[in-house]
């Protein structure tokens, strides 16, 4: 089969010089289940925005909106993030009331003994518990991540690839 | 033009506004929220739009802006670590190739969704819902060389990404 | 259940607002993902960290010294196999989204994303997702005081 055609029209996709028809025969072309190798790169893409158009809501919302029309309301905002109550629910077990107590007032203290500024540094000491007993082996997590880090922010001496989202280059390495 | 009428006319569209709401805020419950208050506030508008020539093209744009004024409204708020609306794990094991299927589309979901907002606003409209180029236009508020700019650079953004993994044998 | 909460309420109430404590990212990301998914996490705390850094190995490394200084944890979460690492990657990708308030985007590629969290003009946590070799997720969770020089320093090849 020739693929000049489909190459073409890929070629003209990516222009954004397509017309709608055109890009539904790409669509098509792509949900086949034998692509050549050259094109098998771009499959995903076209297999994924056919596959997209099914998504949608249940019936269970045709009933409540078309209830809400019918009573005339227009605007019904619905409080989706947790409640106050909500979210201390999991503080309110009877034996974690101690221990609030004891963390609460040693975070007081902590507090106090500062000069009144508020720490920048805000995380929850208590819930920091080591995985390691000796700071030899902690040396080889902090090494190794520090590693990993260095991979991905170090050009590696070659042109980046293209990142999707803006990408703040850090600062420019000191003299 | 006939009067609006709920069930035939703009039930039909929550799946497309649905669709453009969650491509805008990324949230499945704010998605719902909007097409909820898009299809009730153009119900209670159906009297005026007489010369409205789309009710489709209308209700996208009607969807899209409010869209915006709740992800403009989330990021003002101060949110603590609260929990991002995913789907609930699957506890089903799957057959390899099946699997492998559903993987490489969320993949495709998660770069899509990478893109800047205009970015997957404009293939949203255009490669997911066939909208012509004048309708993205007009329900972007942009121009149609500026749709077509926008599509250029999402599309070389993800043809990019494919060919990087294509490279590195995934 | 209404006493115990005007009990802490009224806690609450009394102490100063500086007392109030944030969760990182990998905790949080642990204690939605971690039963379904299979994930562990391994932690540096504030007190190994100091420890690591009076090590006798690292008393004539100034470098890595300057660095470890600018840490006060280190989570890293790993996946035990490949089989959700596009799901866990999208997991995180959302709640960072959901939490754009807190973390900024510094980085992103196909398969890993670097955010940030700042207060007060330091970043108090750099949070990594990415895939090791075997397509495996892993995020990494770094807090404490560091500046941008932090991250430039990481970046340099030497």
């Amino acid at each position: 089969m020739d693929y000049k055609y489909i190459e073409q029209l890929l070629s003209r996709y990516w222009a954004a010089e397509t017309s709608e028809a055109e890009e539904r025969i790409l669509r098509q072309f792509f949900s086949q289940p034998d692509v050549p190798p050259q094109l098998a790169a771009y499959r995903d893409l076209f297999v994924y925005e056919a596959e997209q158009e099914s998504v949608g809501l249940g019936r269970d919302f045709d009933e409540r909106v078309a209830r809400l029309a019918q009573e005339g309301k227009s605007r019904v905002v619905r409080a989706r993030r947790p409640s106050l109550g909500r979210r201390l629910r999991p503080l309110l077990h009877a034996a974690a009331v101690v221990a609030i107590c004891v963390v609460v007032g040693d975070a007081a203290q902590r507090a106090f003994r500062s000069n009144g500024s508020q720490p920048v540094w805000d995380y929850n000491l208590n819930s920091y518990t080591d995985s390691y007993d000796n700071p030899q082996e902690a040396l080889e997590t902090v090494g190794g991540s520090l590693r990993q880090l260095h991979t991905l922010l170090a050009p590696e001496g070659e042109v980046r690839p293209d990142s999707l989202a803006r990408t703040k280059t850090p600062n420019a390495p000191l003299p | 033009m006939n009067a609006i009428d709920f069930r035939y006319d703009l039930l039909p569209l929550k799946d497309k506004l649905y669709r453009l709401a969650l491509r805008i805020t990324l949230d499945t419950a704010e998605a719902e929220d909007t097409v909820q208050d898009t299809l009730l506030r153009v119900w209670e508008k159906r009297y005026e739009l007489t010369a409205v020539k789309s009710l489709e093209a209308y209700c996208l744009t009607v969807c899209r802006n409010l869209a915006l004024d709740r992800r403009a409204r989330a990021e003002a708020a101060n949110l603590s670590l609260d929990e991002a609306q995913l789907d609930a794990p699957d506890a089903t094991p799957r057959a390899d190739e099946r699997m492998e299927h559903e993987e490489r589309l969320r993949r495709v979901d998660r770069l899509f969704n990478r893109l800047p907002l205009q970015q997957r606003t404009a293939m949203q409209l255009r490669d997911i819902e066939g909208r012509s180029y004048r309708e993205v236009a007009a329900i972007m508020g942009i121009s149609e060389d500026n749709v077509k700019v926008t599509l250029h650079r999402a599309r070389q953004a993800l043809k990019a990404q494919f060919e990087k993994t294509e490279r590195n044998g995934l | 259940m209404k006493p115990l909460l005007a009990l802490l309420l009224a806690l609450a109430g009394w102490l100063p607002a500086a007392a109030q404590r944030s969760e990182d990212f990998a905790q949080r990301f642990m204690s939605l993902y971690a039963d379904s998914h299979a994930l562990s996490c391994t932690t540096v705390s504030p007190a190994m960290m100091e420890r690591v850094l009076n090590l006798d190995t690292l008393r004539h490394d100034d470098g890595a010294r300057h660095v470890i200084s600018q840490l006060r944890s280190i989570r890293v979460v790993t996946a035990a196999n490949a089989s959700h690492t596009d799901r866990l990657l999208s997991a995180a990708d959302s709640l960072a989204s959901v939490n754009r308030r807190r973390y900024t985007p510094r980085a992103e590629g196909a398969d890993y994303a670097i955010y940030v969290r700042e207060r007060r003009g330091v970043l108090v946590e750099v949070v990594v997702f990415l895939v090791d070799e075997e397509r495996r997720f892993s995020m990494l969770d770094f807090t404490g005081n560091m500046s941008e020089d932090f991250l430039s320093r990481l970046a340099r090849n030497d």
